[in-house]
């Protein structure tokens, strides 16, 4: 497989370079912007907090590939011990039809994720190989030479993480949801809940001028408690007291002498008016019927549905949302604690999709996955330590399925994808390509992509073509 | 002298050096190679700003507390927040001697009030929560518990990995409450052995490597203690600063080959006591510092930092060796300096601030402003460390200028709320669930509690900018924004009210407000409000403020056949108000 070509990179051009990212359509579909575009269009980001280890949700089939992973890791697939859930037999493995792309290597799910398999096997989930955070296109000689620009801070949780949300190590005010969201704003009806977290507000989520609305954990909502009290008076009193507190939450008077009050006093202010607008759009009560398992993501999934099932009310044509999940930084026990996350995620996109499924969204939704980073491919013992490029899933009715997309290196840490210890592998697409690609689909131009994305620029394909767009 | 001043003239002199082309801000809002201004500069020149007079005309020096308002003021940022006998006693006298005072006042020994209390058998970590809770609404030592909670947040652990280890997370609180004014190498050492943050950052049990398998040692505590516990990614100037190279970028403080070789340090430790199984919650095992195998310690050299240590040398000795380069390396001062001003006064210090504090670290001396010298002269004294945060000349001037100030975190609102109100002697330790075992969640809670951080990352980052707000927009740090915005708002209110205004039968009967001392103020609302302005905000209630819950308190008339209902409503009217102002949620 072909990587970067530093000649090109140097001319300022690399068009007609076929990169990383395997066989790539040269068809170029033009595309709406995103403010202009008709029906409706959802992302959902899950964000596999602490560093997944993909590669032990996504496994080498052949033999041979097989073998060279099992021998990195003796402790890990070994712990599995005897009847090892990651011996090839358990696999569930992926039919794909550009297999040569990969030098006919065979890949396979780990078997906790059976209910996202079918997804797969009919064409509405795809994998894209080695994605991570590249400023440029790089590998082992460009690290050591130095000669390439790298990420800063790579390894470490809480950069890498912003890295993937935000294209900037911690500190970063915008991230690549919420800048997505920008662009529609213009014609959302509701600008409040074109961002939608049903986690933390992480800075994904925040743009120019989206910012993220937090969904309640129920929702029937969550009443402002003092603002129910009767005070125990007759008469009207009580009530003038009531609407004296409220107007005081809602817009106390006068500003603080302090920035640092004045920004605590508007997030109440706008915390209390965006939780009612939000109640306003379920005051119907109507919510979907589709069973979710009880899981913390399958809450959250079931949330974010409920929210698109409510898009006519609240009047958007796109949205970003975005979820997350912990307990991924397996340093150890990962053979005993990595399946169950493994599962809660299958079982909960599943859930997911059946939802949409039912109101005929499918085709309008695309889940995707995002991680710190991915893990050294041999082990500690029985874990993994802090990597860099990982696989991740894509799922959705656009979605091209039945080939994979961008890099799945041989696992041989003697090769140039790889650094000089730990086997750590190095992206082969980056996290801009994978985000332009999802935002192309969401309706985004060339220009905005640029714009938002800033080492896009040094990739040659701006689009990894798993929405369908073509490479561009 | 306030710091628009300051600002000014270091921006002047910047300009002058040539240097203005470089001050830009960075992502983190910091500006590139600050100038720092000559000390004559820094001397206080504006009449307007200047230290207050005496009625002879003589100079007061800052620390001296003249009014109640001062005392309650200076109490919520050094302490826990004021009470009427604590801001009263504090009138009139020194923020120093209370410094000193504090400084002497013993540790709590979690463990030990736990096991007068709970069983082994019984105790978990939420009532750790709870006692955690219980000693800062309670403790006299309020300089010492609010150090330890800021340790808490710097070498931070999970209790949720420890349910069933009551008594060893209570173990864990003492490590950190008993270095609390001790000596940060001593804490290092005392983190790197307890079996809590073994068990959390996963080198319990952490073998060495094995050249035929391929394994190699975990790196997670190697990275996470450089990291996050002692240097950090970059270099540091003695401000906290980043320092740049030629290139004008900064300058990494290790790389991965360092974190390989340190990694081999923390390998061999297994669990010391009678019992080494992880779930037997009945043995001492999780209070006893963690045990050295030689056997399983990497015996090949170890390279990190500029530092090598010997092939074959035993596991101990290469754990003291490993931690003494660290805490040699210059970054430390700066780099725990400028986060635990973070904890206490500032979200965004002044360099200048970080460097008065790290250098107090640094020599382990801290000469107050009436010449009152604190400290043992030994680096790393953290005693003299909090003394120089809380008597720092940036906290007790009485001119402030907006960027200084903090957002409170909201564990501290409610603690604040609870020393004042809350009914004696308070027993928040009990095997019932109750809300002060778990204040993390964000939609019921406080979206924050002790040992609740979802990660080693803590609640928030130091370097945490937050999107979207005025802070954000100059460039200010403000870590505590991550967990105080629009999606907390609600759950922060609604727990502030259930406790302000919670009456005999509530479900939850630890920390009953007793609000005696005032319901004849709410007779008088502008009494009423200006004695709750006094004890919860110093004094330092916008007269807006002011005026809109004088507003409210008054449309709940006083009905003779109810006098104590409605005074109580009063009080919960207006007591709900105040926990929401600026001036309340944040310090300035």
């Amino acid at each position: 497989m072909a990587y970067y070509n530093r000649r090109l990179f140097l001319q300022g051009s690399a068009a007609g370079f076929l990169g990383a990212a395997g066989a790539l359509s040269s068809l170029c579909a033009p595309r709406a912007h995103a403010a202009s575009s008709n029906g409706y269009k959802a992302l959902v980001g899950i964000f596999l907090k602490g560093g997944a280890d993909m590669w032990d949700a996504l496994l080498p089939y052949d033999a041979p590939s097989h073998a060279a992973l099992s021998q990195l890791r003796p402790g890990i697939i070994g712990s599995h011990s005897g009847a090892s859930s990651r011996a090839i037999s358990n696999l569930l493995p992926l039919s794909v039809s550009n297999s040569a792309s990969y030098e006919n290597r065979q890949y396979a799910l780990a078997p906790e994720l059976s209910a996202i398999y079918p997804l797969f096997q009919n064409g509405e989930a795809a994998v894209v190989g080695n994605v991570g955070p590249l400023i440029m296109p790089t590998d082992r000689q460009g690290l050591i030479s130095g000669t390439h620009a790298v990420p800063d801070n790579l390894f470490s949780h809480n950069d890498q993480q912003s890295m993937w949300m935000a294209m900037e190590t911690e500190g970063a005010r915008t991230g690549w949801g919420g800048q997505f969201a920008d662009q529609t704003l213009s014609v959302a009806a509701k600008p409040e809940f074109a961002a939608l977290s049903v986690s933390s507000l992480d800075v994904f989520l925040s743009g120019q001028s989206a910012r993220p609305f937090r969904i309640p954990a129920s929702l029937n909502g969550l009443d402002v408690n003092v603002l129910s009290q009767t005070w125990r008076s007759s008469g009207n009193s009580g009530r003038a007291a009531r609407e004296l507190v409220e107007a005081f939450l809602l817009d106390s008077p006068g500003l603080s002498n302090n920035m640092f009050g004045r920004d605590v006093v508007r997030a109440r202010e706008r915390g209390i008016e965006h939780m009612r607008d939000f109640l306003d759009v379920f005051a119907d009560q109507v919510l979907l019927q589709t069973t979710f398992p009880e899981t913390g993501l399958g809450r959250q999934l079931a949330l974010i549905a409920n929210t698109i099932n409510k898009r006519a009310a609240i009047g958007n044509s796109r949205q970003v949302f975005y979820a997350s999940i912990g307990g991924f930084d397996t340093h150890d026990s990962q053979a005993n604690d990595l399946p169950g996350l493994l599962a809660q995620i299958s079982d909960a996109v599943a859930s997911f999709r059946d939802a949409m499924t039912g109101i005929g969204l499918w085709d309008d939704v695309t889940v995707f996955t995002m991680s710190d980073f991915g893990r050294t491919l041999s082990d500690n013992g029985d874990g993994t330590d802090h990597g860099w490029g990982n696989p991740h899933f894509v799922f959705g009715g656009s979605v091209l399925g039945g080939q994979h997309y961008g890099g799945l290196p041989a696992l041989d840490p003697a090769s140039d994808r790889f650094t000089a210890d730990r086997a750590r592998l190095i992206p082969d697409v980056s996290v801009d390509q994978y985000a332009a690609t999802l935002g192309r689909w969401f309706g985004l131009d060339d220009d905005e992509l640029l714009a938002t994305l800033p080492n896009l620029s040094r990739f040659e394909h701006r689009d990894l073509g798993f929405l369908g767009g073509g490479a561009v | 002298m306030g710091g628009v001043v300051r600002r000014t003239v270091r921006l002047c002199i910047a300009a002058a050096l040539g240097l203005l082309s470089a001050c830009e801000p960075l992502t983190d809002g910091r500006l590139v190679n600050e100038a720092a201004p000559p000390s004559s500069v820094m001397a206080k020149a504006a009449p307007d700003a200047g230290p207050a007079l005496s009625g002879r005309g003589q100079k007061i020096p800052d620390s001296v507390i003249q009014t109640k308002a001062d005392a309650s003021a200076f109490l919520r940022v050094a302490g826990l927040g004021a009470t009427e006998a604590t801001m009263t006693a504090l009138a009139g006298t020194s923020s120093i001697n209370w410094v000193q005072q504090q400084l002497a006042m013993p540790p709590r020994d979690y463990r030990d009030a736990l096991a007068s209390r709970i069983s082994d058998a019984d105790a978990t970590s939420l009532q750790v929560s709870q006692l955690t809770y219980e000693t800062m609404i309670t403790t006299d030592a309020e300089l010492r518990a609010r150090m330890t909670y800021a340790l808490s947040q710097l070498f931070v652990v999970n209790d949720s990995d420890f349910f069933n280890q009551g008594y060893g997370l209570a173990a864990w609180m003492d490590t950190l409450d008993h270095n609390a004014f001790g000596n940060y190498r001593d804490l290092m050492g005392d983190v790197t052995r307890s079996p809590i943050m073994g068990v959390f950052l996963t080198f319990l049990y952490n073998q060495k490597g094995d050249l035929e398998t391929g394994r190699e040692p975990d790196e997670n505590y190697a990275r996470e203690l450089l990291q996050l516990f002692t240097i950090g990614l970059h270099e540091l100037n003695p401000d906290g600063t980043l320092k740049r190279g030629s290139n004008g970028e900064p300058i990494p403080t290790y790389d991965n080959e360092d974190i390989v070789g340190l990694a081999r340090v923390f390998t061999g430790y297994v669990l010391a006591g009678t019992s080494q199984s992880y779930n037997d919650r009945f043995a001492d095992t999780w209070e006893r510092p963690m045990m050295m195998i030689d056997s399983r310690h990497s015996a090949r050299e170890k390279s990190f930092l500029g530092t090598t240590i010997a092939e074959n040398t035993p596991g101990e000795t290469s754990i003291e060796l490993a931690l003494d380069a660290i805490f040699e390396h210059p970054n430390v001062a700066p780099f725990v300096a400028r986060q635990l001003i973070q904890r206490f006064t500032a979200s965004d210090p002044e360099p200048a601030y970080v460097r008065r504090v790290a250098e107090a670290f640094e020599t382990g001396y801290f000469r107050a402003d009436d010449g009152t010298r604190f400290g043992s002269g030994q680096r790393g004294d953290l005693g003299v460390t909090a003394a120089a945060i809380v008597l720092d000349r940036s906290v007790i001037d009485t001119a402030r200028e907006v960027r200084e100030g903090k957002v409170r975190e909201p564990v501290l609102n409610f603690v604040q709320f609870a020393r004042a109100f809350a009914q004696r002697p308070v027993n928040a330790v009990t095997t019932d669930y109750t809300r002060l075992a778990y204040t993390s969640d964000v939609t019921e809670g406080l979206s924050q509690g002790p040992l609740r951080s979802p990660s080693v990352f803590n609640f928030y980052r130091p370097g945490y900018i937050a999107p979207g707000t005025e802070t954000g927009a100059a460039g200010l740090t403000a870590p505590e924004l991550q967990i105080v915005n629009e999606g907390s708002a609600i759950g922060y209110m609604n727990f502030m009210f259930d406790f302000i205004s919670k009456t005999p039968g509530h479900w939850d009967p630890t920390v009953m407000p007793d609000y005696s001392q005032i319901m004849v103020l709410a007779q008088d609302p502008p009494a009423l409000v200006d004695h709750l302005d006094l004890l919860l905000v110093g004094g330092r209630m916008r007269a807006e403020t002011r005026d809109a819950i004088e507003a409210a308190v008054n449309a709940v008339p006083v009905r003779a056949t109810n006098i104590d209902v409605d005074r109580r409503s009063r009080i919960n009217i207006a007591l709900m108000m105040i926990v929401v102002t600026a001036e309340y949620m944040s310090v300035n």
